[in-house]
């Protein structure tokens, strides 16, 4: 749920109820007040009666005024003074309607009389109404603005928020430019922009460093390693060198590469994993698979491969270097892992890209291979990293790898996301 | 042939001037930038080799300074940084190749004789072996007189044995040369085989003698001593 709807919710609960209890309170204030008014009338027009009767020294014949009538009767004794509210027939009307009463005794030559005025309510109660309904309806706009108003400062006062959150959401590490957020008038946000600033200022720091450790180790290792390499080869040109010496120096040369590959494939996971090849741009697939087939044709001619390959022109935004590495490794696995005489099959279409190709049955279940260091067959040399490369950039790239080995034909699937 | 290795790793400068230096070049060497850029003002080099990563300076900035000159050295940047950038870079400053660590020795030392005849004779060089004549212009081999039809591949592992001739050169420095980058996925070396065999042969239906010698397994060595 958005903040306006927490707090406009809260505001509501609060507002309900007190809206609630400030009508009924001030309708019973009105109500009050219309009583008060015609309690004072009718006292007003007592007093008026009463002069009259001492004037004239008898009781009116007919008092009306525009909403007061009198009637009277003789009684024995004299009766208390009091109000009340009765229904009384207007002959006008030709209905029953609400009045209040004001009854006093009035002693007129020694007789008692009941003389009683009667006000009638309904006009005041309509002016109740009235008020009261002006009032809720008064309240009802008040609120309804109120809402309205809110809503619009939020909006505006949130807009620097919603452009901040755009930028973050830009914000790239690899891209190496620093995050450059929009002044605003809110202090709130000022700190926020200030604490994001400080933040990502601090993460590009270590980002740059880490990257220039992943540099500095490649560099450290590497050196050693060509050091080691070029010394086995400078030993291998000796004339005086036995078979079972170059044997050795044979070994070492290899171990020597082997770490030094390992090394490299490690860079490149930790480079991937950084998002150093975040540059993209359209790669034609049909093309890179094709100068890929051609440049290991040689390897595949040598395991006498049948190679069969049906591919679309197909151009999707993919980093070039890690759009080589993947072919090298899909392709190259598929040739490495083959059986002498087999087959090597390489469908390429607008949603993927299939490789399927003859293979003895993995050690390990498909799906594990895609881990570092899972070797899928031990009588073929390789680092085990192959495959976890693959997963790496498809993660990176959000395709969807599918890998899987039935009846001695492993098949390697890749889609992308719909282009456009 | 005078060659300036700018390398600041003593023992790894070592191990490249002594294969070098047996292949037939004078090298010299400068461990250090400053020591690099004083060289190239003072003396004239046919090809120098040069490392990106110096302690004390960028050795982009020494190409640069080369050819401000307008001098007509070869230039060969090694890095350990195999970052497409620096390669980019490197060429645009009028560098000739980029060689990314760790290299095989027969590699640079292919790599160096390419400059080699691309900045001296135009490309028109020919390499002689025996009587194995090869016209680089035109990729054209000759043993004798007669026309050798050769593939890319072939062609190619000719010109390999030919700029490291009488030098062991090992299964995995022709991979890497036959194959590229792409060598990286491959442990089986059985196609070297078969290019060597065909290469053979068709030297052998030339009239040329048979120079590859197979080295205990490691390798070959192009030499017409036995």
């Amino acid at each position: 749920m958005k903040l306006l709807r927490h707090t406009q919710r809260g505001y509501l609960q609060l507002a309900i109820p007190v809206f609630l209890l400030a009508g009924m309170g001030m309708y019973l204030l009105l109500i009050r007040a219309v009583y008060d008014f015609s309690d004072e009338n009718l006292q007003q027009t007592r007093i008026e009666i009463e002069n009259y009767i001492h004037e004239h020294n008898t009781l009116p014949a007919y008092f009306q005024t525009s909403a007061i009538f009198m009637d009277s009767r003789q009684l024995i004794t004299a009766c208390p003074e009091r109000y009340l509210d009765t229904l009384l027939f207007n002959a006008a009307e030709g209905e029953q309607e609400p009045y209040r009463r004001l009854e006093f005794p009035v002693l007129l030559q020694g007789k008692h009389y009941q003389v009683a005025i009667n006000q009638s309510r309904l006009e005041h109660e309509e002016l109740a109404l009235s008020i009261g309904l002006f009032l809720a309806v008064l309240f009802l706009l008040l609120f309804g603005l109120l809402w309205w108003v809110n809503r619009r400062v939020a909006d505006k006062v949130w807009q620097p928020f919603f452009t901040t959150l755009g930028q973050l959401r830009k914000f790239n590490l690899a891209e190496n430019t620093p995050l450059h957020l929009h002044d605003t008038p809110v202090d709130e946000f000022r700190e926020l922009h200030s604490a994001l600033q400080t933040l990502s200022t601090r993460v590009r720091a270590d980002f740059q460093a880490v990257r220039q450790f992943t540099e500095n180790a490649s560099h450290e290792l590497q050196t050693p390693l060509a050091v080691l390499q070029n010394e086995v080869n400078l030993l291998l040109q000796q004339e005086q060198l036995t078979a079972a010496q170059a044997r050795h120096l044979e070994v070492i040369a290899r171990q020597t590469r082997r770490v030094s590959r390992l090394n490299q494939s490690l860079l490149l996971l930790a480079k991937i994993e950084n998002d150093q090849f975040a540059h993209r741009k359209p790669v034609a697939l049909h093309q890179l698979i094709g100068q890929k087939l051609e440049g290991l044709a040689d390897v595949a001619q040598a395991k006498n491969l049948t190679i069969e390959k049906t591919l679309a022109p197909v151009s999707i935004a993919l980093n070039a270097d890690l759009a080589d590495i993947l072919m090298t490794n899909i392709l190259g696995n598929a040739i490495k892992h083959n059986v002498p005489g087999g087959f090597l099959q390489v469908q390429l279409t607008e949603t993927g890209l299939l490789v399927r190709n003859a293979c003895q049955k993995p050690d390990k279940p498909p799906g594990d291979l895609t881990n570092r260091f899972v070797r899928g067959n031990a009588r073929v040399a390789g680092q085990g990293l192959g495959l976890a490369i693959v997963q790496e950039i498809c993660l990176k790239s959000n395709f969807q790898l599918k890998v899987q080995y039935a009846d001695g034909v492993w098949e390697t699937a890749i889609y992308w996301p719909g282009q456009g | 042939m005078k060659l300036l290795l700018v390398e600041d790793e003593p023992e790894l400068a070592h191990s490249i001037a002594s294969f070098l230096e047996q292949v037939g070049f004078r090298v010299e060497q400068a461990p250090e930038f400053a020591q690099a850029m004083e060289k190239i003002a003072l003396y004239n080099y046919d090809c120098l080799l040069v490392d990106l990563g110096l302690p004390d300076g960028n050795g982009l900035d020494i190409i640069r300074a080369l050819r401000k000159q307008e001098s007509a050295t070869g230039v060969l940047v090694i890095s350990a940084r195999n970052a497409v950038d620096d390669r980019i870079t490197g060429l645009n400053l009028g560098a000739d190749d980029y060689l990314s660590k760790p290299f095989h020795l027969a590699e640079l030392n292919a790599r160096v004789q390419a400059i080699l005849r691309r900045r001296q004779f135009g490309g028109k060089a020919a390499i002689r072996f025996a009587e194995i004549c090869v016209h680089t212009a035109e990729r054209q081999v000759f043993a004798g007189n007669q026309v050798l039809e050769l593939t890319r591949k072939e062609y190619d592992l000719l010109l390999f044995f030919l700029a490291n001739k009488y030098r062991v050169v090992t299964r995995e420095a022709i991979a890497e040369h036959l194959l590229g980058d792409d060598a990286d996925q491959m442990d089986d070396f059985n196609f070297i085989y078969s290019h060597v065999k065909n290469l053979r042969k068709k030297l052998a239906t030339g009239g040329a003698g048979d120079y590859v010698q197979a080295v205990y397994g490691i390798g070959y060595k192009f030499t017409d001593q036995v």
